[in-house]
C-alpha cells in the first residue's frame, strides 16, 4: 500500500496541512523541531491510534486547540483507494459534556465503533530511535513489539488483548478484595469460586495469545535473521525465544497451554491474594533476542542494538507482507545519521519495494556517503521534501 | 470549541447525556427539543417518569419490573414451571419474548459480577434465585443466558458452578455469529462458541 495524500488539523506543530506523497521514498529533510518527526507520527497514529512517542493523545494537540483530526488516504497494492481518520477532542473541563477526552476514527468515512476494528487496515512499520527501547528497556516493550506485528496481522488478536487486560484488571481488583477483606475468604468456603471464574477465561485467552506470539516469533526469527547479516554484512547468527510463563510451552498445543496455565493460577493464587496482582501470564513474558548466541542485553554495544533493531524491523516488515499481501509503508525517523556508510547502503536496498518516509537534517545523509554513490543507484523513484516552520515545499534537485 | 449553556439548560443537557446510548449531540438536540415544546410535553414527561419510577417494583419471585405482584410471567398458568431462564436485565426478557421460542419461567439478576465495580455474587439477585430453586421441586433446567462479556461469562461460571450435583441441569445459550456480519471478522471466542453450539439442520 502507499499513502496518497494526508490531511493534518492542530496535530502538533501543524495547523493545517494538505499533502500529496508519491510512490517510492519521500525524504523529509529541514532543521529538528520543524515538523519531520510529526508527519512520520501522524501516519502512524493512522495503524493503531497510538503513537509511537507518547500514550497520551492530548500531547498531539496543537497548543492553545482542543482537538485534533488526521486524514490519510492511501491506494492499496490491489488498487483500492481507501481513507483512515481520527478525531480526537480534548477533555474540555467547563463542557459537562467533554469531560472525557472522545476519539472518533472512521473507515472510509464510516466510524469504527472500536480500536479493534481498524487494526490491519492501514499497516506501516517505523523505525524511530524510540525502537532501541526494544533492547535497553523491560519486557513490557519487547511484549509491545510483538502485540503490534500481531495484531497488523490478526485483528483477532488486539481483541483478546483487551479482553485478557480486561479479565486481568476484574481478577486483580478481586485479589485485593480477597486480601484486605479476609472475611471473604474465610466466611466464605466457596472463594476459590470467586477466582476460579475469572481463571477459567484468563488462562482460555492466555493460551490463545501465547500460542500466537510464540508462532509469529518462529516466522520472524528466520526473516531477522536473514536480515542481520545483509544489514552488517557479517555472517552473524541472530536467534529469538520466547520466555513464558508456561514451561516449554513452545511443544504444547493450545488446550495443554490452557490446563497447565489454570493449574498454576489455582497454585499460585496464595501469593497472588498477598501480592494483590497476578503474577503469571502473557503479561509477564518475555521475548529473548541473542546474537552469535549470547543475550543481547543493554549494554550491548551502540552499533550492535541498532543492528538487531532494524533486523527486527525489516523482518517484521517482510512478514507483515507476507501475511497480509500489502506491502507496508516504511517510516524511518532520523535513522540515516545513526547508520555508517556499508549500513546506511544496504538498507536503502531492501526497502526499495516499499513506498518509505525517510527525514533527515541532512541531505546528504541519504543522497552521498553510500559508497560514493547516490540515492538514486538504489532508490529508483524518490520525492525530497523540506520541512519547515510546519510547512512541506516539495523540492527538484 | 466549548458553549456555555445557561446553568438549567445545562444541567438538562448533562441529564440527559447519562442515558445509555445519547451522545453528546444527542443530548444537547434532546434539550432543545424539550424546551421547545410547551409547558404541557414537559410536564407530561416528567410525569410519565416519576409515575413509572413509583408504580413499578421488582417482582419478588423472579425480580423482573413489574406493576403486579407477582408479575405475568410469574403467575401465568400457561408457562413451563420446569425451567428457569437466568438473565442479567429486564430488557433480555423482552428480547427473549420477541422470539417466542421460550416458554418457561426468569429470574432477572440486574447485574453481572464484576469484582473492578464492585459487584460480586451478593450484589445481584443470585440469593433470590438460589432460595427459588431449594424452595421448587419442580425445576429441572437453569438456562444461563447473562451476556457474551467476560462479566457475563464469569457469573454464568458460577452460578453453574454452585448447581453442581444439585441434579439441575444448566444450559448456557449458544453465542453465534450475529446475523449479517461475516465470518471472518468475528472474534476467535465467538466463533469457537458458535462452532461448538453448531446444530443439525
Ligand atoms: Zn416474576
Amino acid at each position: 500500500m502507499r499513502i496518497t495524500a494526508i490531511e493534518l488539523k492542530n496535530f502538533r506543530n501543524y495547523e493545517h496541512l494538505e499533502q500529496d506523497f508519491f510512490p517510492g521514498a519521500q525524504i523529509l529533510y529541514g532543521n529538528n523541531a520543524q515538523g519531520k518527526t510529526n508527519i512520520l507520527e501522524a501516519i502512524f497514529l493512522c495503524t493503531c491510534a497510538r503513537s509511537h512517542r507518547t500514550g497520551r493523545d492530548s500531547e498531539l494537540v496543537r497548543q492553545g486547540c482542543d482537538d485534533y483530526d488526521v486524514r490519510l488516504e492511501f491506494l492499496t497494492d490491489k488498487d483500492r483507494s481507501e481513507e483512515i481518520r481520527i478525531h480526537y477532542l480534548a477533555p474540555v473541563s467547563n463542557d459537562p459534556l467533554r469531560l472525557k477526552p472522545i476519539r472518533h476514527i472512521y473507515y472510509n468515512g464510516v466510524r469504527l465503533e472500536r480500536i479493534s476494528d481498524m487494526m490491519g487496515i492501514f499497516n506501516a512499520v517505523i523505525f524511530a530511535p524510540e525502537d532501541l527501547q526494544i533492547i535497553k528497556d523491560g519486557p513490557a516493550a519487547r511484549r509491545r513489539f510483538l502485540d503490534l506485528l500481531l495484531s497488523q496481522i490478526y485483528p483477532a488478536y488486539f481483541r483478546d488483548l483487551i479482553q485478557y487486560q480486561h479479565l486481568l484488571t476484574q481478577r486483580n481488583n478481586l485479589l485485593k478484595k480477597l486480601r484486605d477483606l479476609p472475611y471473604i475468604a474465610d466466611s466464605d468456603s466457596d472463594y476459590n469460586l470467586h477466582l476460579e471464574i475469572w481463571d477459567e477465561q484468563l488462562s482460555n485467552c492466555s493460551a490463545r495469545i501465547i500460542s500466537r506470539r510464540q508462532e509469529v516469533i518462529n516466522e520472524i526469527a528466520l526473516l531477522a535473521n536473514e536480515s542481520i547479516s545483509q544489514i552488517t554484512g557479517l555472517k552473524e547468527e541472530l536467534s529469538m525465544r520466547y520466555r513464558s510463563s508456561v514451561p516449554s510451552a513452545k511443544d504444547l498445543n493450545r488446550e495443554e497451554m490452557r490446563e497447565i496455565l489454570l493449574g498454576k493460577l489455582r497454585e499460585q493464587a496464595a501469593d497472588d491474594i498477598l501480592r494483590g496482582s497476578t503474577g503469571l501470564g502473557p503479561h509477564r513474558d518475555d521475548l529473548i533476542l541473542s546474537l552469535n548466541g549470547i543475550e543481547v542485553r543493554p549494554y550491548a554495544s551502540q552499533g550492535q542494538q541498532r543492528s538487531v533493531v532494524l533486523a527486527l524491523k525489516l523482518a517484521e516488515l517482510l512478514l507483515l507482507r507476507q501475511k497480509t499481501g500489502e506491502s507496508p509503508v516504511l517510516l524511518l525517523d532520523d535513522v540515516m545519521s545513526e547508520l555508517d556508510g556499508d549500513r546506511r547502503y544496504r538498507l536503502l536496498q531492501t526497502i526499495e519495494d516499499h513506498q518509505s518516509f525517510l527525514t533527515c537534517t541532512d541531505l546528504s545523509q541519504v543522497l552521498i556517503g553510500c559508497n560514493d554513490r547516490n540515492l538514486a543507484d538504489f532508490i529508483e523513484e524518490y520525492t525530497l521534501f523540506n520541512v519547515h516552520q510546519a510547512k512541506l515545499t516539495q523540492v527538484i534537485l | 470549541m466549548s458553549r456555555h449553556f445557561p446553568p438549567a439548560i445545562s444541567r438538562l443537557i448533562s441529564a440527559l447525556g447519562k442515558l445509555p446510548g445519547i451522545g453528546r449531540k444527542g443530548s444537547q438536540r434532546l434539550a432543545y427539543y424539550i424546551l421547545g415544546q410547551d409547558d404541557e410535553f414537559a410536564r407530561e414527561l416528567s410525569a410519565a417518569i416519576s409515575n413509572a419510577r413509583d408504580q413499578i417494583h421488582l417482582c419478588p419471585i423472579c425480580c423482573d419490573l413489574t406493576e403486579t405482584d407477582p408479575c405475568e410471567i410469574c403467575s401465568s398458568t400457561q408457562r413451563d414451571r420446569t425451567r428457569i431462564c437466568v438473565v442479567e436485565s429486564p430488557r433480555d426478557i423482552a428480547s427473549l419474548e420477541r422470539i417466542q421460542e421460550y416458554n418457561g419461567l426468569y429470574h432477572v439478576l440486574h447485574g453481572a459480577i464484576s469484582p473492578m465495580q464492585d459487584i460480586g455474587p451478593e450484589q445481584i439477585k443470585l440469593k433470590e434465585l438460589l432460595i427459588r430453586l431449594q424452595e421448587s421441586d419442580q425445576i429441572t433446567e437453569v438456562i444461563l443466558a447473562t451476556n457474551p462479556t467476560v462479566e457475563g461469562e464469569a457469573t454464568a461460571l458460577y452460578i453453574a458452578r454452585l448447581l453442581k450435583g444439585t441434579g439441575i441441569k444448566t444450559t448456557r445459550l449458544a453465542h453465534g455469529i450475529p446475523m449479517g456480519s461475516d465470518l471472518e471478522y468475528a472474534d476467535e471466542v465467538t466463533l469457537m462458541r458458535a462452532f461448538i453450539g453448531r446444530q443439525d439442520i
